[in-house]
């Protein structure tokens, strides 16, 4: 009776607010023709695959579609749709307390190293297991591939969602305040300026968020690495209070923080997301993922008038991949289902279901920048120069010790120069107690 | 002025009083229900006339994964309010009149609920993982059942400490044993403190929300989580979430208004004398 | 009554039997109770006692085997994050159960009356209470959203000027006017349900002898609430100091500081680094910070409930 998943709870309402119902049948019964679903085979049917997935739109769109593979292959797959801390807490508990109660996780890319030790290494996966399509590793522009998979020689995850910063812009905004519409800015500076321009009566000029969370210090790390920053130095000391640490730091609340709507200090994504899609802020970070929603005319005043580019000077590498436990009771089926999922032709039918694909042959597929015409420039943004979050095992943490410092400067608690050095001297300590430096 | 109509008019002007409270008091709710009936760009545009629409209910109503959530949290909800008041009626009644020496085991009950469930909730964990009893619905009957005991206990104590000591006496003397003094005379003389208790045990039971979160996956999963599921990065799906928040809340509030009679005037305490 | 029917009910009312045995039975009243507490509390806290001397961190293996004797709590104590965390979370909890206490015996006592539709009355004014905390803070979220929510809307409707409600001076009373929202129909039950045990014969006694309405709530009403009061104050203010996802979800514990309670602090050290050692710690500190903040209370409660002799 109640051995039921959130897929279903989750896609009714994927289809009735979202519309995406014949485009899904269509997704679907494209799948299902293509030779990666008909070469599989049936050998485990009537195993059932426990995924930690996501509950966005996209997730929940993919879940349902996956329904091709379960008809083809006789696999049921039972996705637990969850937050993304939730599903990092999912994650780590199964994982370290040896619960294996799932066998498949989706991990975003600061969390690789965490949970490498679990998870086995998906090279060769088409050579594993019949029926798997050929892995094509090296359809992956180079430098997402080796951010979310890559670990010393294993490939600890699969890439599935492929994002990069961007600049976003209300076009008509721009026309307005005698700015060229096509053109986004080519630097920092040049953005702020923009903004200066746009901010007047009601219209702000950036939706910068300013509140303890993770957009906060995406926001932050692609201020820092654009201004020339390193996190660390070659002998594995951090480098956060360098001029460029303080420089972030100060255009975050002198210059972003000044166009920005007041209010901003608790804000996450989805209050940066209304602030662009209700043209409060006619100018603001998203992640390429984000533009779909924006191009909603039912969710988005700006739908018709959306200007994008990557972020200036530096875009910030944001993504996921898929993973198997090593532990998992039906780990031959779970290889299937990951070759299956993030097989070229696969990947383009999720691509879209607005799953944003990280595979350059989607990336340059016409049908699907028919329908998002922005990808061209993802793929431009991830070949270009880019940023990740702290290679290091406890990304995390480090992650969440820039977006606290960058809220104590916002909220004006701490100068710039005492956000940084305070951050250098937090980040120092959990390096010196997790044993990475003395 | 009959005294009557002083009472009526006495009776109205408290009434409207109560209205306009109400109204003001409730007013986060009632935006929070209309959410449910309104597209999600009137509630980001805070528009206050707008075309209504049922999209949110039927899409959150028709789910059989959204029902099964409630169908789980009204099982355990229901279990651990009989099993909290299975528990603390005879605890509650022996602390407050018979002859134990309970002081000691009522503040070590108060001391244990200042415990932060974050604090055990992993040790918790790993216990239930290493029993496989992760995702049923016995283990946070258990856990919730023992959460509320503290404040149940507490509470029904204070309640039969109400009752005089007499009453027990005089039913001693006549024959009864302390089971029957229980259930045949102290549980109805305090039925209002009795359902009080058990409203609040089912309300916190029904909204717990992070053991449910850390122990459950798809098939115990209870509401709360359900709700939080419609937080995601790009946003709340606000339509889903008011209709949601206003079916959920729904059983619970008919639950308490059923017992709204016991918590009536009516009861005749002060019926033993000498 | 004969002396021996005294002497006979004398000893039944007391804890040994007529032969001089001790009487067993009363105790067994409190068994399931205990054998309840003890499996869920004990085991984890001892548990979490152990841990706590050790440089457990989950997402390491083997590292609970490491020793560290009493760093984490010398790291816990000296860190002025945590005791600002304390003094907040302390803060928080009076200044809201005050407030609740004092509107939710207002509205009890208003309740108390004959009113038309008295029943709904009291059914409506218990729902902030029945919704998910979680989901109380994801719209009050909206409500405080300072350029365009709801509360400012309709203040600036109103004529009047928006207000900071999640800035760093005002997100605190912020937080603490949702948890009042939130708890005052609690308490409004609590009371109600006390003041109709309220013994009648000594208000119509105070009635007669001419004492007015403040007079007959002052000395009749109030003294026979107080026990109640605290009882629902003491664990309200309890739930309120373990209060999480309602604040995670309104504010993440900033701006900077101002919201970070004792739970917000452990939830990033507990399940973002996965520090066992240190939670384990600040778990045992804070119930030995309560413990010590509410000593009066608990010895006015201990030498107030010695059972009746």
């Amino acid at each position: 009776m109640m051995g039921l998943s959130r897929r279903q709870f989750a896609t009714s309402l994927a289809a009735a607010g979202l519309g995406l119902s014949p485009l899904l049948r269509q997704a679907m019964a494209q799948a299902a023709a293509s030779p990666a679903t008909r070469n599989l085979p049936r050998t485990y049917s009537g195993r059932t695959l426990r995924i930690v997935w996501g509950n966005s739109p996209a997730f929940i769109s993919t879940a349902e579609f996956s329904k091709e593979f379960t008809a083809a292959s006789g696999v049921q797959l039972e996705f637990s749709q969850l937050p993304t801390a939730e599903r990092y807490q999912k994650m780590i508990l199964d994982t370290s307390t040896n619960t294996n109660s799932f066998d498949i996780y989706i991990v975003a890319y600061q969390w690789k190293e965490q949970v490498a030790p679990f998870v086995i290494d998906h090279t060769g996966l088409d050579k594993e297991v019949a029926g798997v399509p050929a892995m094509n590793w090296d359809d992956y522009p180079q430098q997402p591939l080796a951010a979310y998979s890559k670990l010393g020689n294993k490939m600890v995850t699969i890439p599935i969602v492929g994002d990069v910063s961007f600049t976003i812009w209300n076009k008509a905004a721009y026309r307005a305040a005698g700015l060229d519409p096509e053109q986004g800015p080519a630097t920092w500076r040049q953005l702020f300026e923009n903004g200066q321009k746009l901010r007047s009566g009601e219209q702000y000029g950036y939706n910068l968020p300013a509140g303890k969370t993770i957009q906060t210090a995406c926001v932050w790390i692609t201020l820092f690495h654009s201004f020339g920053g390193q996190y660390f130095d070659p002998a594995g000391k951090p480098l956060l209070d360098s001029p460029a640490s303080i420089a972030a730091f100060r255009f975050m609340v002198e210059n972003l923080g000044k166009i920005s709507p007041p209010g901003n200090l608790t804000w996450d994504f989805p209050e940066m997301l209304a602030s662009l899609s209700t043209a409060q802020a006619a100018q603001g970070y998203m992640w390429a993922g984000g533009v779909t929603a924006l191009y909603d005319p039912s969710k988005s005043k700006i739908a018709q008038s959306l200007g994008y580019a990557p972020t200036p000077e530096m875009t910030l590498l944001g993504g996921w991949g898929v993973a198997a436990n090593a532990k998992s009771r039906n780990l031959d089926a779970a290889k299937l289902f990951l070759g299956w999922l993030t097989s070229p032709e696969i990947v383009k039918q999720i691509g879209l279901l607005s799953m944003p694909p990280t595979r350059r042959s989607a990336l340059s597929d016409p049908e699907l920048i028919a329908r998002y015409p922005f990808l061209p420039s993802v793929l431009k943004g991830m070949e270009g120069k880019v940023a990740g979050y702290a290679p290091i095992k406890d990304s995390e943490q480090v992650n969440i010790q820039i977006y606290d410092e960058a809220n104590a400067v916002c909220s004006g608690t701490k100068t710039p120069e005492q956000g940084a050095a305070s951050l250098q001297e937090r980040v120092t300590t959990l390096l010196r107690r997790r044993g990475y430096i003395q | 002025m009959t005294l009557a109509m002083r009472a009526l008019i006495r009776k109205t002007v408290l009434s409207l009083a109560c209205l306009a409270i109400g109204v003001t008091y409730l007013f986060p709710y009632i935006w929070m229900v209309l959410t449910g009936f309104r597209s999600a760009a009137d509630t980001l545009a805070i528009r206050f006339i707008f075309t209504p629409t049922l999209a949110g209910f039927g899409g959150v109503l028709g789910d059989s994964g959204f029902q099964g959530h409630v169908l789980n949290s009204i099982v355990v909800a229901l279990t651990t309010t009989g099993t909290v008041l299975t528990v603390a009626i005879p605890a509650g009644y022996a602390l407050a009149h018979l002859p134990i020496r309970g002081a000691a085991f009522l503040v070590a009950v108060l001391v244990a609920r200042m415990v932060p469930g974050i604090a055990i909730l992993i040790p918790i964990y790993l216990a239930a993982s290493r029993l496989g009893v992760l995702d049923t619905h016995g283990v946070l009957i258990l856990l919730y059942s023992t959460f509320n005991l503290p404040f149940a206990i507490w509470l029904l104590r204070g309640f039969f400490r109400d009752v005089p000591g007499e009453i027990r006496e005089a039913a001693i003397i006549d024959g009864c044993s302390d089971r029957q003094v229980l259930t045949m005379i102290m549980m109805p003389l305090t039925t209002s403190g009795i359902v009080a208790t058990g409203v609040f045990v089912f309300i916190a039971a029904w909204n717990e929300f992070l053991f449910a979160l850390a122990l459950t996956n798809t098939f115990a999963a209870t509401a709360p989580l359900a709700m939080v599921s419609f937080r995601n990065e790009y946003g709340v799906q606000w339509t889903a979430i008011g209709a949601a928040a206003l079916i959920i809340s729904t059983p619970v509030v008919l639950f308490a208004v059923a017992m709204q009679r016991f918590l009536v005037r009516g009861l005749t305490m002060g019926s033993v004398k000498g | 009554m004969s002396a021996a029917l005294a002497g006979e009910r004398r000893l039944s009312l007391r804890s040994v039997r007529a032969d001089g045995r001790p009487l067993v039975g009363p105790y067994w009243f409190i068994v399931p109770a205990v054998v309840m507490l003890s499996t869920v509390y004990l085991g984890p806290m001892i548990y979490a006692m152990m841990a706590s001397g050790t440089y457990w961190v989950l997402t390491e293996p083997g590292s609970e085997h490491l020793p560290a004797g009493l760093a984490n709590y010398v790291d816990v104590l000296s860190s002025p994050t945590f005791w600002h965390a304390v003094r907040v979370t302390l803060l928080y909890a009076l200044t809201s159960v005050v407030l609740s206490l004092t509107f939710g015996t207002a509205l009890a006592l208003l309740l108390d009356n004959e009113l038309f539709f008295a029943s709904m009355f009291r059914s409506i004014l218990m729902i902030p209470m029945v919704i998910t905390p979680a989901v109380i803070a994801i719209f009050w979220k909206l409500l405080y959203e300072q350029e365009a929510g709801v509360f400012n809307s309709v203040l600036t409707g109103l004529g009047l000027g928006k207000v900071a409600w999640l800035s760093l001076d005002r997100a605190f009373m912020s937080m603490v006017l949702m948890d009042v929202w939130q708890s005052t129909p609690f308490f409004m039950l609590v009371i109600l349900a006390g003041l109709q045990s309220v013994d009648q014969n000594l208000l119509d006694a105070a009635r007669v002898d001419g004492a007015n309405i403040v007079q007959r709530f002052r000395f009749v009403i109030l003294p026979h609430l107080v026990p109640y009061m605290v009882i629902a104050a003491a664990f309200r203010g309890i739930a309120t100091m373990n209060d999480f996802d309602k604040i995670w979800l309104l504010t993440q514990g900033g701006p900077g500081d101002s919201t970070t309670t004792i739970t917000i602090y452990t939830y990033k050290i507990a399940f973002s680094a996965f520090d066992m050692g240190r939670t384990t710690a600040i778990a045992w500190i804070f119930v030995c910070i309560v413990l010590t903040a509410t000593s009066p209370l608990l010895f006015h409660l201990f030498k107030t409930s010695r059972a009746r002799p």
